[in-house]
């Protein structure tokens, strides 16, 4: 008895979490009279733009994986590693800024932006992302985790700061960048309100701005939209699927830190 | 009444067979020990009485019921886990009296028995505090008040002292003994020490790979063991084996040249051994021994505090003898052998 | 460890420089232009508490706040239905792990992509409405999401929909750091399922449970998307939420309210922070 209870309840919240993605998924390979058909993709990525969205969100998340974990990754090192004047106040600032959420921020954001010429552009998606109070305490606390002296006997050994940051610190924290990777590229592909609100012309639309765009038009062609939506979760999705375990530890890693 | 019975009693876990067929009683009152190896079945066995598991084949019977199909809150037995599972978040009074609020016991009662367990395990001074503030031995205790408090009709013991150090392990295994015999409730006790077993089973079950290999109590054991595995595993310094063969029914050709007469008729084919334990081998004549004709060569000696073990090799066998005195590394001793405490094995035992 | 200056300059620099001009600086800044008029065509007119001032005799600002308000409710939910599925999917069962990542998938799907989704799905001719027609639960099409009463609910959904899966992982994290022998001496002590569940389970899970509350909580006076997508905050701003009002002032206006805005953004931190706080307290006095 316990067990068919069990049993229904799991199917029930399974019928629920996937439901409207089948849904979605079914509405976007059938055309108007129910049959199956790829050409709402074919539609979608030519006529209603997707691909141009595709391109953007590729590049803008890209870009912002990339340089994020590069930046954070040297950033950390020293606020983790060494000893210098001034760092317990970077800290404190650090700290200051998580608490504050970014979308108190977002106005004068714009207005920086806006000076720096980066309104409309993708740049102007990329460089705020890059740098978060988060992925640099993440990355802080992993470069702490690896042990002085694999520091000291590279040091001993003639190495650079540079040099022991490259080979040696950099390889240790592979597995907490790859955690970190995981949440920027899941965050950067979603983003929407801030893109929305810097870009400008629908040329330079992500696919999260360039599919609300579309889903607010009248004239839309549903089946289009369908199409783009499924297209726009496929590489969230795939991600997802292919590294599981990392990917669930990875972000509810990121939260605890939080 | 509490008397716990197996009959022909099987457990596996997939592939597995854990327990094969396994029969035994333990009387009300008892201290019933189970011993053997890693994997031999006896955590296994204790898990079965408690219900935490249930078996494939066979009666689980407690106080002459049938329990197979009870659920372990209502077979009213307490058990103390090796890793003592307290609750960390609740303090070491709310701990001893969980199962009384979860049975829903009036207030009064509650407190009642928590000041008599308390002082029965010397714990008073800890009430307050949580599991993490205690040392080991502190926690071992609040392990077992937890079981008193609940007035149980059997108390469990999954191998506690293991975790502790050995001097501590000594006291804690005395408390437990006089604990018994203080409230005379039947204990069903695990563990794979086979000193802790002796010291405080009134009964000794001993199993090897899923079955029992002899049930007694621990004189039974030592004096006479069913089987080699029972023989080898009982006794601080095991027992030794020559190798040879039976010639007639009483008399055993040891390969190392010895004859030495049995103190039973024994009926064995092919190869034997002949075991002594180290206490019950001379070396030199004295009164109830035997002259085996044999003589080893001393390797090793160890002093242990009253004594010295003496390890020695006789032809190819390597044997273990206590001594009072040190023998130099290269002595040759003679060995005398007890005449009566002398057991034969076939190859195959 | 000592770095030459050069070498810690090349480190800190790049990201430094980032952090500066997109973080602190905006931070700095909206904290300023909180007080003052700022239309970015003309130069910021100081005005002191003016804009909290107009923002309290607002009643728009009041009905996003009560929106913002209604939007709470989500956490609690959110957290006791996450608690529930983790318990369920906590269990040794053959495809047990199929269950736990479809329950995560909506976690990774954008959530612009979800609001999308569920409009399909909840809109006025969409798929809810008419399956419900021709089972002949209703007669004609619900406005679940045009319609005054029910709009924020509806949007309200899709955000706990779209959480089950993350609240549930980091609640099985906590369910499975708890030793099982604990369950075990627990059986054996006379103690119920539920009684075991009240006062073991739940009192080891409070570090999760203040964890679940925080972040839902703050994520529902962060929540945009959906609005967006599904309603636009109407109809009739019925479901207009604070960070909502404050992007409608800020850029859907014309001239747009800068410092109107930044004044909303404060207000918008000060209650989160709050409530923080209070979750904080509600925990502990648990």
């Amino acid at each position: 008895m316990k067990k068919t209870i069990i049993f229904a309840a799991l199917i029930l919240l399974l019928l629920l979490s996937l439901g409207p993605l089948a849904w979605i998924l079914y509405s976007s390979v059938t055309d108007f009279n129910g049959h199956l058909t790829i050409a709402n993709y074919a539609g979608a990525w030519h006529d209603a733009n997707i691909s141009r969205y595709m391109l953007n969100s590729v590049i803008v998340t890209g870009m912002t994986v990339f340089l994020s974990l590069l930046f954070c990754a040297l950033f950390a090192y020293p606020m983790a590693v060494l000893e210098f004047k001034g760092k317990k106040l970077l800290y404190f600032i650090l700290l200051a800024t998580f608490f504050v959420p970014w979308e108190m921020t977002f106005v004068p954001l714009f207005s920086v932006c806006v000076k720096l010429g980066l309104d409309n552009s993708l740049w102007g998606v990329i460089l705020p992302s890059c740098v978060s109070a988060m992925g640099i305490v993440f990355l802080m606390d992993a470069y702490t985790s690896i042990p002085k002296s694999l520091f000291e006997s590279a040091r001993i050994d003639g190495l650079s700061e540079w040099g022991i940051w490259l080979k040696v610190a950099l390889p240790l924290i592979r597995p907490s960048m790859a955690g970190l990777a995981i949440i920027t590229f899941v965050t950067s592909w979603s983003l929407f309100m801030w893109p929305l609100i810097i870009l400008r012309q629908s040329d330079s639309y992500t696919l999260t701005v360039g599919l609300s765009y579309l889903s607010g038009l009248f004239s839309a062609n549903l089946k289009y939209l369908a199409a783009g939506s499924v297209i726009a979760c496929l590489p969230s999705v795939a991600l997802f699927l292919a590294l599981q375990k990392h990917f669930i530890s990875g972000l509810v890693k990121g939260a605890v830190k939080g | 009444m509490a008397n716990i019975e197996f009959r022909d009693v099987f457990k596996s876990f997939g592939n597995v067979d854990v327990l094969k067929g396994i029969s035994f009683s333990i009387k009300d009152g008892d201290f019933a020990v189970f011993l053997g190896p890693s994997g031999c079945g006896k955590s296994t066995a204790l898990r079965l009485i408690s219900g935490l598991e249930t078996p494939e084949k066979g009666d689980i019977m407690i106080g002459g019921a049938r329990v197979n199909e009870t659920h372990p809150k209502d077979r009213d037995i307490a058990m103390v886990f090796q890793d003592y599972a307290l609750y960390p978040h609740l303090s070491v009074a709310e701990n001893i009296v969980f199962g009384l609020r979860a049975r829903n016991a009036p207030q009064s009662e509650v407190e009642k028995m928590l000041a008599a367990t308390a002082r029965l395990a010397g714990i008073t001074a800890l009430l307050d505090r949580k599991p993490a503030q205690l040392s080991g031995g502190q926690r071992q205790r609040v392990a077992l008040a937890r079981a008193v408090a609940r007035k149980p009709k059997a108390f469990l013991f999954d191998e506690p002292l293991s975790n502790l150090d050995a001097k501590l392990r000594m006291s804690m295994r005395e408390e437990l003994k006089r604990l018994h015999q203080q409230i005379k409730t039947t204990c069903v006790y695990v563990t794979h020490d086979q000193l802790e077993a002796m010291t405080l089973g009134t009964q000794i079950i001993i199993m090897n790979g899923g079955i029992i290999q002899q049930i007694g109590t621990p004189r039974d054991l030592y004096f006479r063991p069913a089987n080699r595995f029972v023989a080898e595993f009982i006794g601080t310094v095991p027992m030794n084996f020559f190798p040879g063969k039976l010639d007639g029914e009483a008399t055993f050709a040891a390969a190392g040249g010895g004859h030495i007469k049995l103190p039973e008729p024994a009926r064995l084919d092919g190869a034997a051994s002949l075991g002594v334990r180290p206490e019950h081998i001379n070396l030199s004549s004295r009164p109830g021994y035997i002259d085996s004709g044999m003589k080893a060569s001393v390797e090793l000696s160890e002093f242990i505090g009253g004594s010295y073990i003496i390890s020695a090799r006789c032809g190819e066998t390597l044997l273990r003898l206590v001594s009072e005195d040190d023998i130099p590394v290269g002595n040759e001793v003679p060995l005398h052998l007890h005449e009566r405490w002398l057991y034969v094995f076939g190859e195959n035992k | 460890m000592k770095m030459s200056r050069k070498a810690l300059a090349l480190f800190l620099l790049p990201g430094g420089i980032l952090f500066a001009l997109f973080a602190l600086y905006p931070l700095l800044g909206a904290l300023k232009l909180a007080f003052f008029n700022y239309n970015v065509f003309s130069a910021p007119v100081f005005c002191g508490a003016g804009n909290f001032a107009e923002m309290a005799h607002n009643a728009s600002f009041w009905n996003a706040a009560r929106n913002s308000f209604i939007y709470l409710i989500v956490t609690p939910l959110l957290a006791s239905t996450s608690l529930v599925v983790a318990v369920l999917v906590n269990r040794k069962m053959r495809g047990i792990n199929f269950f736990r990542t479809a329950y995560f998938l909506p976690v990774v799907v954008p959530m612009v992509i979800a609001g999308i989704t569920w409009k399909f799905v909840l809109d006025d001719g969409g798929v809810l409405n008419n399956l419900l027609m021709s089972m002949h639960v209703i007669k004609s099409p619900v406005f679940w999401l045009t319609g005054a009463d029910f709009a924020i609910w509806s949007v309200m959904f899709v955000t706990f929909w779209k959480g089950i899966g993350y609240y549930m992982v980091m609640f099985l994290t906590g369910l499975q750091n708890i030793p099982s022998n604990l369950y075990e001496a627990a059986e054996v002590d006379g103690a119920s399922e539920f009684y075991a569940f009240r006062r073991i389970t739940l009192p080891l899970l409070k570090p999760y449970l203040l964890l679940v509350l925080i972040l839902s909580s703050t994520a529902a006076i962060k929540v945009f998307d959906e609005v967006y997508v599904l309603t636009s905050g109407g109809p009739l701003r019925r479901s207009e939420t604070l960070i909502f009002y404050m992007y409608a002032n800020a850029l859907n206006n014309f001239p747009p309210r800068i410092g109107f805005a930044c004044a909303v953004g404060v207000v918008i931190f000060f209650i989160a922070a709050m409530i923080a706080l209070l979750n904080k307290y509600v925990v502990r006095a648990q």
